[in-house]
């Protein structure tokens, strides 16, 4: 059993020593006109995921880096990269992949390039300890065991027993949902479960802020986090629901 | 007298006193409702704001080349080759009673020659074609033509692509919906013969709105003394969506995009997901007029609302599909609208009008499971599971079952017209049967009967997901319940389905309340105060109008609809106008039904809503004038023309209820006054005619008469009325005619039948 953990252990630690970021594409940021700044930073706040893990200005989780001075930090290339395909282009994010046009994906990589000079943003928000971690792991598409990706992917937001209360809930705007709370699941079918991981939030008119995980873990992963779901609200769907 | 005693006489007595001064503030006087604080607010579009398409094409190119290849951008045009699908080629349209001859003159006129017998030809050019006959599920062309009174007008005639042929809309004459021109169908049994529905919005006119062109404008000019209509193009343009865009045009010409985020237009990529569908709404949707004037660019929920057609009309049925005809506003019934995200153009790319999925990516075509399973996921892998068809089968593909095109029912079976079902429903074969519906399992398996349908869903898929509670008690048959159990069944103000909501309200209004009650169940008036805190603006005017309407002379209701009035903030006008129609309507219904007390009660609330409203003062005066009483009508129809004077109908309305007191004098001057706004109003040269038939100046009569139907064919009393004065002057053949006429306009009219078969029968006798 030793000798089988620390096998484990140096197969993670070969993880980590390899999760740097693959080299990147060029990307050539667009100029961006007021408009479309304004355009970019409305997506990033009302519509996209983005600030349910990462900090702009003075709104945002912290689970993932700051945004406000990004492209200070990283280049454009990097930035669209991480925006077009996060576990490829670091493969120990934690950060899923979002759908969205390639315009868009465009549009906002552009901005947040250009976010060089956040007023000093980035350090107060480490005054305030919302540094946030890049999320350096085993990346999440071979996490197979549903409890430790729930405990991995989802547990920040919805807690780690599923009570809707984890450590970045206080930086979200709409409580996660408690996914131990057996009477609200209950009205819930497997396939909506199954529909929001995949999709997000915002498909079924909740929190735009929760992710989609659907270009980023496999059918299988996604059906394992549905069944630990009903562990952990220890409820079934709507019976008209199931099979 | 014990201490006991006295205390409890000492309580009695404080009762008493308490009582006095509470009956003294809260019965004694009437609390007031507050009266508009907050002027409707406008945004401030004019026609001179627009650019064109043809502006918008020198920067976007792209989405302007997609555009016109859409249907939006084939929508209509002038009569052209390129635009006609519709056989111009001198071939006649064989009514029983009249021929029409579609034809290009030589000088390249598109027109509809319409001959009757005993009676000049009359020329119909065509100014403009709606429509391409692009829809899937039926597409049609129909014709506009332009009239001297500065009107453009529908023709009767329309075509349909898939079954090419010539077909009219009996919907309103003969209720057989859209039939093909043939030798059996009289010419009158078309709806809009003679024309008389217009481009544009007015309550004189029937209408399609502002939505078969692009800015229509329409109104009638007081000073130029005729109507003035106004489109862009008869095509969808750019600024029907987005707005006008002539600042975002000078805007970028003079390089303002670099220092400000104000392009001079909103981002429609950042509308909420009501704003956005308010976008597609503006046109794909029944709607209630609230106030005229709107255009793109102008708050659509100012002008017109989604919720007060289930008022009267009430065009779906309650589970949101199609009861008689409606269109895409069918969404807000979905689940993808009720617990989703979902807006058109999730799945409708607005410039080219293909389709795509929730992310942008584009996609084969409206049957591409795409815009399903990019949400629905779950459903994606495995299909067949799903769907229970072999994958690649039609069955199998998701709208399909999920959105089957369905015949609208007003229009019947004759001819195809069936639109995708937008409600995104669940098959349920014996609902759909109950319905009349001709659903998704029926329309493939016809060869099995709904039993067998609906087993065979059971069995497939077990218990089927439930209806949403408020539908299935719209659904359930009120007989059954007590009014009170109806009403708490009806009223549910902690459910999250405002469409729902307003079919229940409208249910309330029209068949539970009346006019200021005795007694309404306490917790009907507490869920009545819950629901007009909604945050849907209809569902929370028509709670007001409910509680106005049954309770609105207790002082405690008044106090809270005072409130709501006064914390109502900017949403006060649309509140208001809301709740005035909703009145207005209803008050509209007891008039017509002879209840004018209830009538005048209603309209009485709706003047306490919108004070000095013209259109509810004329309402009034009609009301008085049915009950007799025309001393009050004169007095209602002067302060409505107070109100507004630029009213002809008000003029002429007056004028009836001076007759009506034997005013002849007054009655002339009213008419000639209305004639004075409007030259071309029929309606006062009709009444002028009736006049003069009093007087016994025939002579005169019959020229008016004669100059009302010049100006408008369809009026069937104007042709009966012309029958009376040529048979009081002698003229029998052509009062036969006359008559004739009228009946064709108005088939199921008595007193015309009686008519013709009098003057029949006096033609019969010999001289």
């Amino acid at each position: 059993m030793l000798k089988a953990g620390w096998l484990t252990l140096a197969f993670g630690l070969a993880r980590l020593a390899g999760a740097e970021a693959q080299e990147a594409p060029p990307f050539r940021p667009e100029p961006l006109s007021p408009f479309a700044q304004a355009k970019a930073e409305a997506l990033l706040r009302d519509r996209l995921p983005c600030l349910g893990c990462h900090r702009l200005d003075d709104e945002g989780g912290t689970i993932g880096p700051d945004l406000s001075a990004v492209g200070a930090r990283r280049s454009a290339s990097f930035i669209y990269a991480m925006i077009a395909d996060p576990v490829r282009s670091w493969p120990g994010t934690l950060m899923p992949k979002t759908p969205m046009p390639a315009a868009w994906a465009r549009l906002v990589a552009s901005y947040l390039a250009g976010r060089s000079e956040a007023a000093g943003a980035a350090e107060a928000a480490e005054a305030a300890g919302m540094t946030g971690a890049a999320g350096a792991g085993i990346p999440l598409p071979e996490i197979d065991d549903p409890a430790a990706l729930y405990a991995r992917a989802c547990a920040a937001c919805h807690g780690e027993h599923g009570g809707g209360d984890g450590a970045n809930v206080r930086y979200l705007p709409v409580r996660p949902t408690a996914h131990a709370d057996s009477a609200y699941l209950s009205t819930r079918p497997d396939d909506t479960l199954f529909d929001g991981i995949y999709g997000g939030g915002y498909i079924l008119n909740k929190s735009h802020r929760m992710p989609a995980f659907g270009l980023t873990l496999s059918r299988e992963q996604i059906l394992g986090l549905v069944a630990y779901l009903r562990e952990l609200c220890r409820c079934q769907g709507p019976g008209w629901s199931r099979p | 007298m014990s201490r006991a005693g006295r205390i409890a006489y000492g309580a009695v007595g404080a009762a008493v006193i308490v009582g006095g001064v509470w009956l003294a503030l809260h019965v004694t006087r009437r609390i007031e409702l507050p009266r508009p604080l907050v002027p409707a607010g406008e945004v401030p579009v004019s026609l001179e704001d627009f650019a064109g398409a043809e502006t918008c094409r020198d920067c976007h190119n792209d989405q302007y080349a997609s555009w016109s290849r859409s249907t939006h951008g084939r929508a209509g045009g002038p009569p052209r080759r390129d635009v006609v699908i519709a056989p111009f080629d001198g071939r006649p349209l064989r009514f029983k009673d009249a021929t029409v001859t579609p034809s290009v003159t030589a000088r390249g006129d598109y027109v509809f020659t319409v001959a009757q017998p005993g009676r000049p030809n009359v020329a119909y050019r065509v100014a403009g074609v709606i429509g391409g006959g692009h829809m899937v599920g039926g597409g049609t062309q129909g014709f506009v033509t332009e009239y001297p009174d500065g009107t453009v007008r529908f023709l009767p005639f329309d075509f349909i692509r898939r079954e090419g042929v010539w077909f009219c809309n009996t919907v309103g004459r003969t209720a057989a919906g859209w039939v093909p021109i043939t030798p059996d169908l009289p010419i009158g049994a078309c709806s809009d013969w003679a024309p008389s529905r217009v481009l544009g919005s007015d309550p004189r006119f029937s209408t399609c709105q502002e939505c078969h062109a692009s800015q229509v404008a329409f109104r009638l000019d007081v000073e130029a003394k005729r109507y003035q209509t106004s489109f862009a193009t008869l095509q969808i343009n750019c600024e029907s969506c987005h707005g006008p865009a002539k600042r975002h045009v000078e805007l970028a010409l003079s390089g303002a995009f670099t220092g400000s985020a104000d392009i001079g237009l909103p981002s429609l990529a950042r509308l909420s997901k009501d704003q956005s569908l308010d976008v597609c709404f503006s046109c794909h949707a029944v709607k209630d007029q609230l106030r005229s004037g709107y255009l793109p660019g102008r708050s659509l929920q100012a002008h017109y609302s989604l919720g007060l057609p289930s008022l009267g009309d009430r065009p779906l049925f309650p589970d949101g599909r199609v009861r008689t005809f409606a269109y895409q506003e069918t969404h807000r019934f979905s689940d993808c609208y009720l617990n989703g995200s979902m807006t058109c153009v999730d799945c409708h790319d607005p410039h080219t009008q293909g389709y795509r999925d929730p992310w942008g990516t584009p996609l084969h075509g409206r049957f591409d499971d795409g815009q399903c399973t990019g949400c629905h996921a779950s459903k994606a892998a495995g299909i067949e599971r799903h769907t229970k068809h072999a994958v690649g089968s039609p069955g199998s593909v998701c709208v399909a079952c999920h959105m089957p095109y369905l015949q609208h029912p007003e229009l019947g079976n004759r001819l195809r017209y069936a639109r995708s079902d937008h409600t995104i429903g669940i098959p349920r074969p014996a609902l759909d049967t109950a319905l009349g519906i001709t659903g998704a399992c029926a329309q493939c398996h016809r060869d099995r009967s709904t039993a067998q349908l609906e087993a065979a869903a059971r069995e497939w898929w077990g218990d089927i997901k439930p209806l949403p509670p408020l539908v299935a008690a719209l659904m359930e048959p009120a007989a059954a319940l007590s009014p009170r159990e109806r009403m708490l069944k009806l009223l549910r103000p902690d459910l999250r389905h405002l469409a729902a909501q307003e079919l229940a309200l409208a249910e309330l209004l029209e068949r539970h309340l009346e006019p200021d009650m005795v007694r309404l169940d306490r917790e009907v008036v507490g869920r009545l105060r819950r629901l007009a805190e909604s945050d849907g603006r209809d569902v929370r005017a028509l709670a007001l109008a409910a509680l106005h309407l049954a309770q609105g002379e207790r002082p405690g209701v008044r106090r809270f609809l005072a409130r709501e009035l006064v914390h109502a903030g900017p949403e006060e006008p649309l509140l208001r106008d809301r709740w005035r129609v909703a009145l207005g309507y209803l008050g509209d219904l007891y008039r017509d039904a002879g209840q004018t007390r209830r009538a005048l009660a209603t309209y009485g609330k709706a003047l306490e809503i919108a004070p000095e409203d013209p259109a509810i003062l004329q309402a009034m005066g009609l009301a008085y004038a049915r009950s007799g009483d025309h001393q009050a009508a004169v007095a209602y129809y002067r302060r409505s023309l107070a109100a507004d004077a630029a009213q002809p109908l008000a003029q002429i309305n007056l004028g009836v209820a001076l007759e009506n007191l034997g005013d002849g004098v007054g009655a002339t001057a009213a008419y000639r006054a209305a004639l004075n706004l409007n030259p071309f109003e029929s309606l006062a040269l009709f009444n002028l005619g009736n006049v003069s038939m009093r007087r016994r100046e025939l002579d005169s009569a019959i020229a008016y008469y004669q100059r009302a139907i010049r100006l408008d064919r369809a009026m069937a009393p104007a042709h009966a009325n012309l029958a009376r004065a040529y048979a009081a002057a002698g003229r029998l053949a052509d009062a036969l005619a006359e008559a004739q006429w009228a009946l064709e306009l108005a088939p199921a009219d008595a007193a015309v039948h009686e008519l013709v078969q009098q003057l029949l029968s006096l033609s019969r006798q010999p001289r």
